[in-house]
């Protein structure tokens, strides 16, 4: 492994020196290095130093995942290779080369899940939604996987009020049209158990 | 995890990344959360990640005084009993779009693929619904519907997109043929025009409502070429647009009214119960070619008016008898399928039930 270290500069100033397998997880920093018109300092203008610090601790665990290492260079294209992806991993059957093996990157894998539950579980649901706008900027591609599932399972219990206020977004239905999409959808709540929340 | 006023704002491509992973029931119900929310659920973009990332859901739905009811099912274990219980949770409200004030469409037959549900009306007419994401699309026919008809809502692998089947057999003509119809939605017209000859499907009560497996759709047939009359699993490919005659597994003869045909919950499998012998068959490997295999599950017996419990299974069957005397058997699983069996009798009051699994699955591709 390459001794080399690379500065990694935040928006407020902040300083992080980490490998350099470590910062080519941050995919445009692979990129920056790869095209070697940088020095051993990278500034990372968009994310604050709260934030990249955590990012380069969920790089550092996961330094050996492999499934980061694919290359893109449109958004466009991004979001297709992420569902041809997806949808290949049920299907991938790799040929066991021993039991023994098996058992240990199972093994590894679980511990890794359990480190990232852990890693999710300290943040406040502000500090998530900061960590996937900078790991969508950085394209580090588990830890944005990652955030979306946390935000997802955070909401997926919720009603259309409370969503409005964790999202920011404004109500624009008329009456009359939020009355008729709930007529239409009034199962969803019954079927879990869920009392509607009175109208605002 | 603390809850806290948020003050970033995600940009819709993020938004269509977190939704992509919550499950299609709990989409359907943050429609509400705004206009441009209402409008990604029914969107191409979600709908294509959400197939590949969404926690997949297996529900129950069942046609009740002609509306669609999700019907909770569910076993709470004793020491020495397990009570199985199944109530009625919600509506699926479909409106009527020829009606002025939006009354609610009578339905006469539903079918389950991949999320949508392709109803029959009562006044002869067909729709494909999405109840998760409120799409409807109502399907004009060639020559009108009549009560007959048979229905099925398959998907075609080679060209991605769902189809309709529609088939009756043709009274006028010698020998008697099966006609089918299949319906393209790129084309929005009814493409293939075929006939199908030495088949038949007893008209009682919900043989003629198929099973979809895998976009496939099965039934259990007769042969038409003279008694004895025998027994066959019929299958519609949707892929090829022709029908394949598949074995039943033989150890055992029985007639065409012990058995009955479901499909698992979670796995999607075919599975084949016969009443007598209380046999349970699972189809555990169909081809492409049409060979296919057969693996048995279980085997238990049952009692009138009781439950019985085998929970030295692995994996525990239970059967219920819906009312005393009753003709009708459901066979419910934890996460693994749900069986009627009709026996006897083809004007039962029971009411049907169908595994739903929820989608945001689009009705018609966009090209």
């Amino acid at each position: 492994m390459s001794s080399k270290k690379i500065v990694l500069t935040s928006s407020d100033g902040e300083s992080f020196k980490v490998e350099e397998v470590v910062a080519r997880k941050l995919q445009i920093v692979g990129h920056i290095i790869e095209d070697d018109c940088a020095t051993n300092k990278i500034p990372i203008p968009n994310v604050t130093g709260e934030i990249l610090a955590k990012v380069i601790e969920y790089c550092k665990k996961h330094v050996e995942d492999d499934d980061d290492v694919v290359e893109t260079h449109e958004s466009s294209t991004k979001g297709d290779k992420t569902v041809e992806e997806a949808k290949k991993k049920p299907d991938d059957v790799a040929v066991p080369e021993s039991t023994e093996g098996d058992d240990e990157a199972e093994d590894k894998k679980e511990k890794l899940n359990e480190w990232d539950a852990k890693f999710m579980k300290d943040f406040d649901i502000k500090t998530i939604f900061d960590i996937i706008l900078a790991a969508n900027y950085l394209n580090v591609q588990g830890l944005f996987d990652l955030c979306s599932k946390t935000i997802a399972d955070y909401i997926k219990d919720m009603t259309p009020e409370e969503v409005r206020e964790l999202f920011n977004i404004e109500n624009d239905f008329t009456p009359e049209e939020e009355e008729a999409i709930r007529n239409e959808n009034a199962w969803t709540f019954e079927q879990d158990g869920k009392q509607q929340v009175p109208k605002p | 995890m603390m809850k806290k006023r948020n003050t970033v704002y995600l940009s819709e491509d993020l938004i269509v990344e977190i939704l992509s992973r919550v499950s299609a029931v709990s989409l359907a119900r943050l429609r509400t959360t705004s206009k441009r929310w209402n409008a990604l659920v029914k969107d191409e973009r979600l709908a294509k990640k959400h197939s590949a990332y969404a926690p997949r859901q297996s529900l129950v739905i069942t046609l009740i005084d002609s509306r669609v009811y999700l019907m909770n099912v569910s076993l709470q274990y004793g020491i020495e009993k397990v009570d199985l219980s199944a109530k009625l949770t919600g509506q699926f409200s479909l409106k009527d779009p020829l009606s002025n004030s939006l009354e609610e469409v009578d339905i006469r037959n539903v079918f389950h693929c991949d999320g949508l549900l392709l109803c029959s009306t009562k006044d002869n007419r067909l729709v494909v619904w999405n109840p998760c994401s409120g799409e409807t699309r109502w399907i004009q026919p060639r020559s009108s519907y009549k009560v007959s008809d048979i229905y099925a809502l398959g998907y075609d692998n080679t060209s991605s997109c769902h189809k309709i089947l529609r088939m009756d057999r043709s009274e006028d003509r010698i020998p008697i043929q099966t006609e089918y119809q299949v319906y393209d939605f790129t084309s929005k017209s009814w493409l293939v025009d075929g006939v199908a000859g030495g088949l038949f499907i007893p008209s009682i009560g919900t043989r003629r409502r198929g099973l979809s497996v895998k976009g496939n759709t099965y039934w259990l047939a007769l042969t038409e070429d003279g008694p004895p009359f025998d027994m066959f699993l019929l299958c519609f490919d949707f892929s090829t647009d022709g029908f394949r005659r598949l074995s039943l597994p033989t150890d055992t003869p029985c007639t065409y009214y012990d058995v009955s045909l479901s499909v698992t919950r979670e796995e999607q499998q075919l599975c084949m119960f016969k009443s007598h012998g209380s046999e349970l068959w699972i189809a555990t490997k169909m081809e492409s070619t049409g060979a296919i295999s057969w693996s048995k599950s279980h085997r238990f017996h049952f009692r009138i008016d009781e439950m019985t419990v085998l929970a030295d299974q692995e994996k525990p069957v239970f059967v219920y008898r819906f009312k005393p005397k009753s003709n009708m058997l459901h066979i419910v699983g934890e996460h693994i399928y749900i069986i009627q069996v009709d026996q006897h009798s083809a004007d039962s009051k029971c009411p049907y039930l169908l595994t739903y699994v929820p989608s945001l699955v689009q009705i018609q591709q966009s090209i």
